[in-house]
């Protein structure tokens, strides 16, 4: 039962995620946000397992937000920008996926998060 | 060679004349040419000498590299082409007016005597003018190849900002059509192809040309402008008016893309929809301008001028020297962006 969360300005990249997401049977939510400030909005409301998440955004970008979200979120960035990989593994995250990515590359980065969320958990 | 020649005999031919004149005006039988063949050996004499003081300062640059050392060398280059001219002179003088060399030393000291100063005077004359000559050569080589490198400097650094053309708008655009192709949207994947590879077609195609027909970078901009709309849906809200006797100017290549790009990412990232990024482009006189109308964060932290704008700054002042690009704040947070450059004579 995970709850996953899309943050992306572009209606398109979010579309392509929650379509992604939809072969997955173990998503049962899914929730959209299209700035920083949304996402934080519905980070704490519910309090998403999976955070998927893009850097160029506006109000906030991806980077800053990382770092105001539960700490208890797995991060997948999903970015045309290859330069904040760094900055992103040193904020909770488990994979960075450069757009355009292909289905097996989301579903290997998804599968990690998974893994991340089992080792917290046990 | 030819040009000094062509000198000494000038020179030649003006005193024979003034000396023709004078011996005229005294009763002297001597024709014009007789009068220039007695003469010829202490001008055509010169052709010589101004040979070898071209020799001496080439050798004396090249063998001396202090101004001290080089001045005591043609110092003693003088004093021996002189004595050699007057030596020369003083037997030919005798040879071409049919008498022996048994008077040749008194000929050669009253020679010394008599006009030596004024050769003196004529040899630094001539060094002087080689002096000029050299340094005018070395000064227009110089600006050549300063010319040179200055056109491939800027020809390097026109290439380098416009391989700016920002690498994460293709991965963005290539990510959208992928997105288009997945959610089964093929028809707009393919226009969004279409319109990339015509943006993709005119940076590879145009390469290093300097300028383009504004009505090609229009072009060009509408392609990235139905991209954008595309990914950014009803966040933008685009018009673009030319002024149709501004459609054939030129102007320098990829130099408006920079202000639309500026104004879609600002416009982009906004919360709002509908916001505008509209561009006019109209014709002044001998002045093309363009009006960019777009909508700023109030946040925003790039003070409304971007790295595009910057580097459009940058580009503007390597070609024009006098040129406008300003940024005025409107009212709600929308933005003018000015720009007038000069329409070249070729453009008109």
């Amino acid at each position: 039962m995970l709850k996953v969360l899309i943050v992306d300005d572009e209606v398109l990249a979010r579309e392509t995620i929650k379509l992604l997401l939809s072969s997955l049977t173990d998503v049962t939510h899914v929730y959209e946000a299209q700035n920083g400030e949304q996402a934080l909005a519905l980070a704490n409301q519910h309090q998403p397992n999976i955070i998927v998440l893009d850097i160029e955004m506006p109000v906030m970008s991806g980077i800053e937000l990382a770092k105001h979200l539960p700490k208890n979120s797995v991060l997948i960035f999903a970015t045309a920008y290859n330069q904040y990989a760094v900055e992103a593994f040193n904020l909770n995250s488990v994979d960075y996926l450069l757009k355009p990515f292909d289905d097996d590359r989301f579903y290997v980065a998804f599968e990690r998060a998974k893994m991340r969320l089992r080792d917290s958990c046990s | 060679m030819v040009y000094q020649c062509v000198f000494w005999l000038a020179v030649h031919a003006i005193f024979t004349h003034i000396q023709f004149g004078s011996g005229k005006a005294v009763g002297s039988e001597l024709s014009w040419v007789r009068t220039w063949y007695y003469m010829s050996p202490w001008f055509l004499s010169w052709i010589g000498v101004t040979a070898g003081v071209f020799f001496s300062v080439d050798l004396n640059n090249r063998i001396y590299p202090t101004p001290s050392k080089r001045f005591l060398a043609h110092m003693l280059w003088m004093v021996a082409l002189l004595m050699c001219y007057w030596a020369f002179c003083s037997a030919a003088r005798n040879l071409v007016r049919g008498e022996d060399l048994s008077n040749y030393w008194s000929i050669f000291t009253r020679v010394l005597s008599t006009s030596s100063q004024l050769d003196v005077l004529i040899y630094l004359g001539v060094l002087a003018a080689i002096f000029s000559l050299r340094f005018y050569h070395k000064s227009v080589q110089e600006g050549i190849e300063l010319k040179r490198v200055q056109h491939e400097l800027t020809q390097e650094q026109l290439k380098n900002l416009r391989s700016q053309l920002n690498p994460h708008f293709l991965f963005n655009v290539l990510n959208t059509i992928a997105s288009l192709v997945r959610l089964k949207r093929e028809k707009d994947a393919v226009y969004a192809l279409s319109e990339l590879s015509m943006m993709l077609r005119k940076i590879l195609e145009t390469n290093n040309e300097s300028s383009v027909k504004i009505k090609d970078e229009v072009a060009f901009i509408n392609s990235y402008l139905a991209i954008q709309k595309i990914r950014f849906l009803d966040k933008l809200n685009t018009s673009i008016s030319v002024n149709t006797d501004c459609l054939e100017l030129q102007i320098p290549n990829m130099i408006l893309h920079p202000l639309v790009e500026n104004a879609v990412q600002h416009g982009s990232q906004l919360e709002s929809n509908q916001n505008p990024v509209d561009l006019k482009i109209s014709r002044d006189k001998d002045q093309l301008k363009l009006v960019m109308t777009n909508k700023v964060a109030k946040d925003d932290t790039h003070k409304g001028f971007g790295i595009g704008l910057t580097n459009t700054r940058e580009r503007l002042s390597k070609i024009y020297s006098h040129f406008v690009l300003e940024l005025y704040p409107l009212e709600n947070g929308i933005f003018e962006t000015r720009l007038a450059i000069p329409i070249e004579e070729q453009d008109a």
